[in-house]
């Protein structure tokens, strides 16, 4: 009745206001319900947008109850033709162990400090790490990154020195604690490699590689082709084209029986007679051989990951410098290039300097700390590190294992033809210690050493600003560890 | 009477019209609301936030004040030095890019056969991404094996040691952007059809001849164009950092270090954070400053032709 209305309109048009808003609630009624649809087709697709952002805030993996095999993650810069021994290396550990199952994933090694940083940061970094002795452990080891595998280390009753080189273990030890077990040697990553044939048209025996400074240099004179006044071959380019000329140029500083940081890892030591004479020889070399690095630098250095490699497989470089790898990568790259490989040679005319190979790190394997699996990473470890994983790894490439007794295996002997000189290389080896800051370290040299070889700066200058900055980045990096 | 009725209805069936219609706005947007804050309004605070402090991502930040941006302008080699590059590498790129996209878009608005085709080739480029076309670059440009010298040397022409010398290392990848012209070729083909073609027709009857009519007419009215192609190329290539991250590392003798570049390495390389995102707050108010002189001074040569 029209009496019940709360006196809100005017009682003249009661009944017939009424009417109208029964008409109208009825009119209206499927508007709204319509209109709720759509709110919630709305609403609906809003939370299905946001909720993989709400999920994956608080995402925190539950340790899964091990009933099956457990899964192991481990990323690694393995690329190219290693790749295939990685996963051969898997399938026999997976045989053997079938309780782990090792998930890898190979990065790019150009992008692996910041994907290593990323995953850190994000919480969920893999179960095994591959750590650069030197660009990762110093840093990686004081930040607690990495587990400390003493506590697995003694379980196991595992003898380091007895099982590794001294200089391969004790590179992944920082603090007195191991981070890291050594995969792949520090040792042989600088090597001469040499063209017989080109000796052999130089009228040089190519069985008796240079051995001293001196008849490097003599070499160089006798293997160098000019064309006009052009260079035509490189008879030695030791700088390795002033690509990775931060890591050579330490080499030749230790050859000259120069230091390169102090053993606590705060003092620069290469500011030094010995490393203003090691680079002054580098930057001779070009000068006298060629009238300067700057004659030779379109052939040496340029494009790819490393351009010096590819002047020495396309015989433009009569003798480089490289490491233990190029073995494999040359028989599918170049295999027509006869090749010999020797140790570096030191320098004569300083009568404390003799053969002395710089490790200043080399791939080690190492777990994380908030890994969920440390038994069983730990046990992919050993296989890898200690073990015929690693022996199997390293005999396809004809590469050398960190691990003694895998030093003289049959199979080496007989098949590289230079595995003398890689025992060599491998018995001459010494630690320099590890610095933290060693990215900037790093980026310190390659600009010095770029620069005398420019001519920018003499060498003197040259070293002795390197080491002013270099000290400079220590000492902060030093300070702000207190 | 009706509306009076419906009014009453809406009232007193809770919320207006009005605000029911803005909640639906909301509702609409929120999806792009929530993707704004979360991946660029909040970042960018967090920017702002983290250059005062000293963050390595292992430990938690460390609040250090103003410090970071004091030892960037006091103590800092690279500072000077990326700005110099960047600075370079943007004096000849914008124009240089502007200078090229109309030109090409000048030919195109022409009435030539297979106009289509000539457009998609010179666009193509724009569908490379920047770091395949870097390592492509890379070779094209290897002073000693690369096809451009190869060119060269048919015309006599000793190229130089493009990304292997200081000198030329900046121009190359210069050369390497300019390559990059279709994007902004296709925005001044808009630009210039847009143009009424009255205009040209009062021109022509004037006794206007192509140069004249391209200054006083194409050019006016092309101004908005300009405008636009110039701020968001200002933008752009002050972050240049594909190219010199692909092909030199910031090398030969930090020629081609960028100022993204440097703060790239700062943040990935060297684990600082902080540092980075001080500098990285420097450059968005370095490009801030470009960005509102341009907008200062386009009152004074840019023409709407909606104004009087």
């Amino acid at each position: 009745m029209a009496q019940t209305d709360l006196g809100l309109t005017p009682t003249t048009k009661r009944s017939n206001s009424n009417e109208k808003e029964i008409a109208m609630s009825e009119h209206t009624k499927p508007k709204l319900t319509r209109r709720q649809m759509i709110r919630l087709g709305v609403a609906a697709g809003a939370l299905a947008a946001a909720s993989p952002m709400l999920s994956g805030c608080g995402a925190t993996s539950a340790t899964p109850t091990p009933s099956g095999p457990v899964d192991v993650t481990f990323w690694h810069v393995w690329g190219a033709t290693r790749l295939p021994l990685v996963e051969q290396q898997i399938k026999d550990f997976e045989a053997r162990t079938p309780n782990i199952k090792i998930k890898h994933t190979l990065i790019p090694s150009a992008g692996m400090d910041e994907k290593y940083l990323t995953a850190i940061a994000g919480g969920d970094p893999p179960d095994v790490m591959m750590i650069h002795g030197m660009n990762h452990l110093p840093t990686f080891a004081a930040k607690g990154v990495l587990l400390a595998l003493d506590k697995y280390v003694d379980k196991d009753k595992i003898k380091p020195n007895e099982v590794w080189f001294p200089a391969e273990y004790n590179t992944y030890v920082w603090q007195k604690k191991p981070y890291c077990l050594p995969f792949a040697t520090g040792t042989g990553f600088f090597l001469l490699f040499y063209n017989k044939g080109h000796f052999k048209d130089a009228g040089l025996d190519p069985a008796k590689p240079p051995r001293t400074w001196t008849e490097a240099e003599q070499y160089t004179a006798k293997l160098t082709v000019k064309k006009g006044t052009a260079i035509d071959r490189v008879g030695f380019d030791p700088a390795q084209g002033g690509a990775a000329a931060n890591y050579v140029i330490r080499e030749w500083t230790f050859l000259n029986n120069g230091n390169i940081i102090s053993a606590d890892g705060k003092k620069i030591m290469y500011n030094s007679p010995e490393g203003i004479d090691a680079l002054k020889w580098v930057v001779g070399i070009y000068e006298n051989a060629y009238g300067g690095f700057d004659k030779v630098q379109a052939m040496v250095s340029g494009a790819g990951s490393a351009p010096y490699r590819e002047a020495f497989q396309t015989k433009k470089v009569s003798m480089e410098i490289d490491g233990v790898w190029l073995p494999l990568t040359i028989k599918t790259d170049a295999p027509d290039v006869d090749y010999g490989i020797a140790v570096l040679p030191y320098n004569d005319k300083n009568s404390k300097a003799k053969q002395r190979n710089i490790v200043e790190g080399g791939w080690g394997y190492g777990i994380t700390k908030g890994s969920k699996r440390p038994d069983q990473a730990w046990e992919w470890l050993k296989w890898t590190c200690m073990d015929t994983g690693n022996l199997e790894f390293f005999k396809a490439q004809l590469r050398p294992s960190p691990v003694i007794k895998f030093k003289n295996d049959p199979y080496f002997v007989q098949n590289s033809p230079y595995w003398s000189e890689i025992l060599k290389a491998i018995d001459n080896s010494e630690v320099s210690p590890a610095s933290p800051a060693q990215s900037k370290l790093n980026q310190i040299t390659k600009q010095l050493v770029e620069e005398a070889l420019l001519k920018k700066k003499t060498p003197e200058e040259a070293i002795k600003w390197g080491a002013t900055e270099s000290q400079k980045a220590l000492d902060e990096w030093w300070a702000q560890q207190k | 009477m009706i509306e009076e009725q419906a009014v009453e209805v809406g009232r007193q069936r809770g919320p207006s019209l009005t605000k029911k219609e803005a909640l639906w706005g909301y509702a609409l947007i929120s999806p792009w609301i929530i993707g704004f804050l979360a991946f660029s309004a909040i970042p960018m605070l967090a920017v702002l936030a983290l250059s005062l402090t000293r963050y390595d991502v292992f430990d938690p930040p460390v609040f250090v004040g103003l410090s970071n941006f004091v030892k960037i302008f006091t103590d800092d080699r690279f500072f000077g030095l990326t700005l110099y590059n960047t600075a370079y590498f943007v004096a000849l790129s914008v124009p240089g890019q502007i200078v090229l996209a109309l030109f090409f878009a000048l030919l195109l608005n022409t009435k030539i056969r297979g106009k289509g085709v000539y457009r998609t080739l010179l666009y193509l480029p724009m569908i490379v991404p920047a770091a395949a076309s870097s390592l492509v670059w890379v070779w094209l440009l290897n002073p000693y094996l690369g096809v451009v010298r190869h060119l060269l040397s048919f015309v006599g022409i000793e190229g130089p040691l493009w990304f292997q010398s200081e000198v030329w290392a900046k121009p190359g990848i210069v050369l390497l952007n300019l390559w990059h012209v279709g994007q902004n070729m296709v925005i001044f083909l808009a630009g210039l059809q847009a143009i009424p073609e009255h205009l040209y027709e009062a021109a022509e009857i004037d006794g206007a001849r192509w140069l004249d009519r391209l200054r006083n007419v194409t050019l006016p009215m092309l101004t908005p164009t300009i405008f636009y192609v110039l701020v968001m190329g200002l933008i752009n290539n002050f972050q240049v950092f594909v190219f010199a991250y692909i092909m030199t590392r910031g090398g030969p003798l930090n020629s081609t270090l960028f100022y993204v570049l440097r703060l790239y390495q700062s943040a990935f390389r060297d684990f600082e954070m902080g540092y980075a995102c001080a500098l990285a707050s420097i450059l968005f108010f370095i490009i801030l400053a470009f960005t509102a002189l341009i907008f200062r001074t386009a009152r004074a040569w840019v023409y709407y032709e909606h104004e009087g």
